[in-house]
């Protein structure tokens, strides 16, 4: 069992703002202790290739509890962060394997049943976030840890 | 007038039709093929007589028609198919190929008779079709995306500010207020840049005689503020002086693309230069080299640059994925071609459209 209790969320969002503004949401939930970012697919998968090492350098976050996943981003998007994400699953040891959220601003049918492709991606957040979808996804998240 | 005997009417019928005829009888086997067909495949009767006309097939065509022939042929049945058919000169073409069963005076099966076309045209303009039916779909995709994308991050941003009034943080709601013009001009950036790409599409644009240097000139001081501001030098080396082409794309070509080099300038150096040459190469086409010393980008996507809405960098700098592919289309429409030489360590971007003055 991972040693620390923290409940720690990773936005993969290239948009500033729209981390500024999910960060801020998630904190009025009063249920995450710390809500961190990274700006493509490609620096996210940087941190799970590293685990180890992330771990020791960001006690504080790392391995996140959840991840809020946008689809269009540059150089790396949501759907072939999932697929790469996927295969380290496979290959490398990572504990405990956090839950994926789709987080995007695509109510395309077709991402839609593209993300359900994933075993791990839990459930497709539409923007805008707003207190009411930041509060069911707190609730949702403390009765699926709690039924770990 | 001498009266024409009935073999030789059928004969001056099949060689004048617009359509390429064979004959075959009960063994599947051709021995008849009017004037048309020879002049077409090149060959004479003897050569294409029995199965020698399958020598012009397109080989990855071969198995498919034969088995079309062959399976309408035992059931004399009639049959429509379409294949690729060497022509005199090498080129295959498209030929759509109709055929049916012929009866003799006593109504016996006694083979098959086909007439063929040559469809290449339609079978190209059709992929064309496909392909540019393709394109829009995949630009429609892209664009409701990112017209969406700024508006749900305005009414993220509404959600926030009444969010805050709640909570009375009033720190917060400063930020939203001071954040809500960035979607905002980005809406409008895209909305600029869609405009621009309909023009590319259908204004048509008389070619004129164009003096570089002034284009260029014109062009650096549309950018006077940007440079001074980020201390950029801009460089020209007019080789070539003047070009005959259409004004409007040619400037919209080179807008662009020193658009792309002063937007993706590199903060970090203290020194920032765009260059741009203007050449002539050996078959009088006009060659516009325009390098910077900025950001770059990766090489893995030297292609992928000039695809719509394809940007290598985040959002927190400027661009929408429209401008080089934007110049691609203008480039195209004017019979030219575009290339990237360098991305990383002073990128080099090639244009070269052909000069109409002989």
């Amino acid at each position: 069992m991972n040693s620390k209790n923290l409940k720690s969320v990773l936005i993969v969002d290239d948009e500033e703002i729209e981390f500024f503004i999910a960060k801020r949401i998630l904190e009025s939930t009063k249920c995450f202790d710390s809500i961190y970012n990274a700006v493509n697919g490609k620096e996210a998968l940087q941190l799970f290739k590293n685990f180890e090492e992330s771990c020791k350098v960001y006690p504080e976050h790392f391995p996140p509890s959840l991840i809020l996943l946008d689809i269009n981003m540059p150089t790396m998007n949501g759907f072939e962060f999932l697929e790469a994400y996927q295969n380290l699953l496979s290959t490398e040891k990572i504990f405990p394997i956090p839950t994926v959220i789709m987080f995007t601003s695509s109510d395309e049918e077709k991402d839609k049943v593209e993300a359900r492709r994933f075993p791990f991606v839990k459930d497709y957040l539409v923007k805008p976030l707003n207190l009411e979808k930041a509060n069911k996804l707190a609730e949702d998240f403390k009765n699926a840890t709690n039924s770990d | 007038m001498k009266p024409v005997k009935e073999d030789d009417k059928f004969k001056i019928m099949a060689d004048n039709a617009p359509v390429m005829i064979w004959i075959s009888g009960t063994d599947k086997l051709c021995y008849y093929f009017n004037k048309p067909w020879l002049n077409f495949t090149g060959r004479t009767l003897e050569q294409e007589y029995g199965n020698g006309w399958a020598e012009g097939v397109h080989p990855d065509d071969m198995d498919r028609c034969l088995n079309i022939y062959v399976t309408a042929f035992e059931k004399e049945e009639s049959f429509r198919m379409q294949y690729r058919l060497k022509r005199h000169d090498g080129e295959y073409r498209w030929i759509l190929d109709t055929g049916n069963p012929w009866y003799d005076g006593e109504q016996k099966f006694a083979g098959y008779a086909g007439s063929c076309i040559d469809i290449t045209e339609m079978v190209e303009s059709k992929r064309l079709l496909e392909k540019a039916n393709q394109e829009l779909l995949e630009f429609n995709y892209r664009l409701s995306h990112d017209l969406i994308s700024p508006i749900k991050t305005v009414r993220g941003l509404l959600e926030l500010s009444s969010l805050s009034v709640k909570e009375e943080d009033w720190i917060t709601l400063s930020q939203c207020h001071e954040k809500i013009a960035s979607p905002i001009q980005k809406l409008e950036t895209l909305i600029h840049s869609i405009l621009e790409l309909s023009k590319a599409d259908y204004q048509d644009h008389a070619p004129e005689t164009i003096d570089l240097s002034l284009i260029l000139q014109n062009i650096k001081e549309s950018f006077t503020q940007k440079l001074n501001e980020r201390n950029i030098e801009f460089i020209t080396e007019i080789k070539a002086k003047t070009v005959t082409t259409s004004l409007f794309r040619l400037r919209e070509i080179i807008y662009n693309v020193v658009s792309n080099s002063v937007n993706f300038y590199d903060s970090k150096k203290d020194k920032h230069w765009i260059k741009i040459t203007t050449n002539f190469d050996m078959r009088n086409n006009l060659v516009i080299n325009v390098s910077d010393n900025g950001i770059g980008f990766d090489s893995e996507f030297q292609e992928r640059v000039f695809q719509m809405f394809f940007r290598a960098h985040s959002q927190q700098l400027p661009g929408n994925g429209l401008g080089l592919y934007l110049v691609k289309k203008h480039v195209e429409k004017l019979g030219g071609a575009i290339k990237v030489l360098s991305s990383r360590n002073n990128t080099e971007l090639q244009v070269i459209i052909p000069n109409l003055t002989i």
